[in-house]
């Protein structure tokens, strides 16, 4: 027992020289966070986002029309040089031109890609001149839109975001076990222990206490780090954040045991570990929702562990709806695959490193 | 000649290592693949469906005329959503429950009494008297961006069927509509976008890591040493070292381009008078940025971890990926003193894809400018501390 705790407190204290770990749990979550925060987040306390269109002030019956359209801010201006300058920096979202027979609406790129469904303003404006000119301005059905709060926490986009870089720091634990039954194996570290009183089990056992605690504290670290930043407060519930963190971190190394199984070479484990990192941060709606890919990618999304792993840290943090049972039955499904893992390939490394 | 020789040395040895295949070959097109899956279906309005739930209080003759619609809209290989039929109100909260889950993205409900009030208000109207529209109730979850989409698609469909019910009673002019995104140059193609920025990244890629960690490697290990007592000159071996380099450039721009242009049908020419000079400046550049790291790194682990904090920010605020004109201050600087910045601006201007936000002359002094910089330091570093 003391054996494992001395390895366990070794690891603990060998994570700040260990440039690598370092950078990749702790200094990359946060570096993304900021990255991705300021140039996707909406600010806390902006509510619904608007779209800024600009019009040419000598259209003024489109002007009175689109003022009449909701969630659309109107900037007026002199020029179409001008209003084609703003919609190209980005200051603008689009901009529409009306010449008496069509109507043209010129659209940002990057709002474009933030909002495909930008593209639809074009035929909403249209349709509503239309309806003006025949003197129906109101249409024959009104619709009354209603927002639901999502969740306890009245966060932004942004904060919906931000549980989800968290998973980087936990997706580490997977290249901490290439790193403990990979290279240590390669190495022939393991096999040392044979000639020490140490029993190798007890050194694995510790090595992965250590990087357990690392990778918990780290999580821990880049929640409040990316709450002070971006001036965000999370409603924390600190039993299922802790149960979600934990069982995600034990789901993670089972991955990296997995992989390190499969590949006998530990830098290949680490090349498909990392692919694989890449893979689950695009497919598993962590920095845009799932709803905005076809059925067969969202089904995709949804068989990949960062998924839940992400799900679960949100609701934790009460940016999303969930029940304790989804908290609950990942968790179980998470350590237990590790138990099996561990059980199956942990042995077979250390019997193999006794040969 | 003995450059020559040296870096087809460098060469095989390199191509010779799976993991240098895999990082700087592979794993570029796989992003490539990765980023055009997802973002051309998200561009792609018509690939997208959304789920909705569709409650109907209502059997009248307008109430069943809005079913069918949307039914009719959620059929098919290019149905805009998913829609489920809920009869039963009282699941109202159930429904909301859903809504919070992210089971569905809209509740759209069709109140009691609605038939009624649109005939009333249609025979209102008819006899010239004041009187409201009846309300068709949507239900969005608050700070969600697919409710919100969903939200704007709905509200544009019952615009149209507005449209279509004042047709039937009245002429209305009707207007074309057109749509532009404003700097691509035929319609908007996320491959054409993504493709020069992949090239730029698997050259950035190999030029960190390729480059200054392999020197870095070389320097720790004492190789570069060894080579003073070898008849090549200093110079020699960089220019074969850096050629060996630029051999594999060149397949990896081919093996970009073969996916980027057979597969996904990109319009850009590869063979461009532009396309190659930015490619040219970005390998100076970029490989320059690599010799420089290698220089000031201590050993391979240093340049390792030197080279993924350079990484991620110059390459997701260098504009690779998306725009990054109108950012916050707070990142912005990153963003203006990164030389990826304004090769991708220049060679996406002059290829007609995007226009630059800088003078054209600046997205070549720029990335000129580093080059200069890097390789006089990296040159002087290995002078004073590796070959003196």
């Amino acid at each position: 027992m003391k054996v494992f705790l001395s390895i366990a407190l070794y690891r603990f204290k060998s994570f700040y020289r260990d440039t690598f770990t370092f950078f990749f749990t702790l200094v990359l979550p946060i570096i993304f966070a900021v990255i991705f925060g300021f140039i996707f987040g909406r600010p806390e306390g902006m509510g619904q986002s608007t779209i800024k269109v600009g019009i040419l002030k000598d259209n003024e019956d489109l002007i009175k029309v689109v003022e009449r359209i909701e969630g659309l801010n109107i900037s007026i201006l002199s020029h179409f040089d001008e209003l084609k300058s703003l919609v190209l920096k980005g200051s603008l979202d689009g901009g529409i031109l009306f010449d008496g027979k069509t109507f043209n609406l010129i659209i940002n790129f990057s709002s474009f890609q933030q909002k495909p469904f930008l593209r639809t303003l074009g035929d909403t404006i249209a349709n509503a001149y239309s309806l003006k000119e025949a003197g129906v301005e109101e249409g024959f059905i009104r619709v009354e839109e209603e927002f639901i709060d999502p969740g306890k926490a009245r966060v932004s986009n942004l904060g919906y975001m931000l549980p989800g870089v968290m998973s980087f720091s936990i997706a580490s634990s997977i290249f901490s076990m290439i790193a403990l039954f990979g290279y240590y194996r390669k190495r022939k570290i393991l096999k040392r222990f044979a000639v020490s009183p140490i029993n190798p089990f007890s050194f694995v056992l510790g090595m992965i206490m250590g990087n357990f605690l690392i990778t918990l504290l780290s999580s821990l670290f880049v929640l409040f780090a990316v709450q002070i930043i971006f001036n965000i407060k999370f409603y924390i519930n600190w039993e299922y954040l802790l149960l979600s963190i934990s069982s995600s971190i034990l789901g993670m190394m089972a991955l990296g045991i997995f992989l390190t199984a499969l590949f006998k070479e530990p830098q290949t484990a680490n090349n498909v570990g990392n692919l694989l990192l890449n893979i689950m941060i695009f497919f598993s709606g962590i920095y845009f929702p799932l709803s905005f890919l076809p059925n067969y990618l969202r089904t995709f999304g949804q068989i990949l562990p960062l998924y839940y792993v992400a799900k679960a840290l949100r609701i934790s943090v009460g940016v999303e709806e969930g029940t304790p049972n989804f908290i609950f039955s990942m968790s179980i499904i998470m350590v237990s695959v590790f138990i099996i893992l561990v059980s199956i390939f942990g042995r077979d490394i250390l019997q193999v490193e006794e040969k | 000649m003995i450059v020559l020789k040296n870096s087809i040395y460098f060469f095989k040895s390199a191509i010779r290592e799976r993991e240098f295949i895999f990082w700087f070959i592979a794993f570029p097109i796989i992003l490539m693949v990765m980023l055009i899956t997802i973002f051309s279906s998200m561009t792609r309005v018509e690939r997208i469906n959304f789920n909705i739930y569709l409650v109907k209080n209502e059997s009248g003759e307008f109430s069943n005329m809005i079913s069918e619609v949307f039914k009719r809209i959620s059929e098919g290989e290019d149905k805009i959503f998913n829609l489920k039929l809920m009869e039963n109100i009282s699941l109202k909260e159930k429904f909301f429950d859903d809504l919070k889950k992210g089971k569905t993205n809209l509740i759209l409900e069709i109140p009691e009494g609605f038939d009624t009030g649109i005939l009333s208000h249609i025979t209102f109207k008819m006899l010239g008297m004041e009187s409201n529209p009846p309300p068709i109730k949507i239900y969005t979850l608050k700070y969600n961006v697919s409710s919100e989409s969903a939200s704007m698609i709905v509200k544009n469909i019952f615009d149209r069927m507005n449209l279509e019910f004042v047709k039937k009673m009245r002429k209305v002019n009707e207007y074309q509509v057109k749509t532009e995104i404003v700097g691509s140059k035929a319609g908007f193609s996320y491959v054409d976008f993504i493709y020069p920025g992949i090239v730029i990244v698997s050259i950035f890629f190999t030029g960190l890591m390729g480059i200054g960690e392999e020197l870095s490697w070389y320097k720790e290990g004492k190789i570069l040493k060894r080579f003073q007592l070898t008849p090549i000159s200093n110079l020699q071996f960089f220019l074969a070292y850096f050629l060996a380099r630029f051999y594999f450039f060149i397949i990896q721009i081919l093996a970009i381009t073969f996916v980027g242009k057979v597969i996904y049908k990109s319009t850009i020419n590869p063979l461009s008078y532009y396309f190659v000079l930015y490619i040219l400046l970005t390998i100076f550049s970029l490989s320059s940025l690599g010799f420089f790291v290698s220089s000031v790194s201590k050993n391979t682990n240093s340049a390792s971890v030197i080279a993924q904090i350079i990484q991620f920010p110059l390459q997701f605020l260098g504009g690779i990926y998306f725009p990054v004109f109108d950012v916050p201050w707070i990142i912005r600087w990153i963003v203006i003193i990164n030389p990826i910045t304004y090769l991708a601006a220049g060679i996406r201007d002059t290829l007609g894809i995007m226009p630059s936000p800088y003078p054209l002359y600046l997205t070549i002094l720029v990335p000129l400018l580093y080059t200069g910089v890097f390789l006089s330091i990296a040159l002087r570093k290995y002078k004073v501390v590796e070959f003196s």
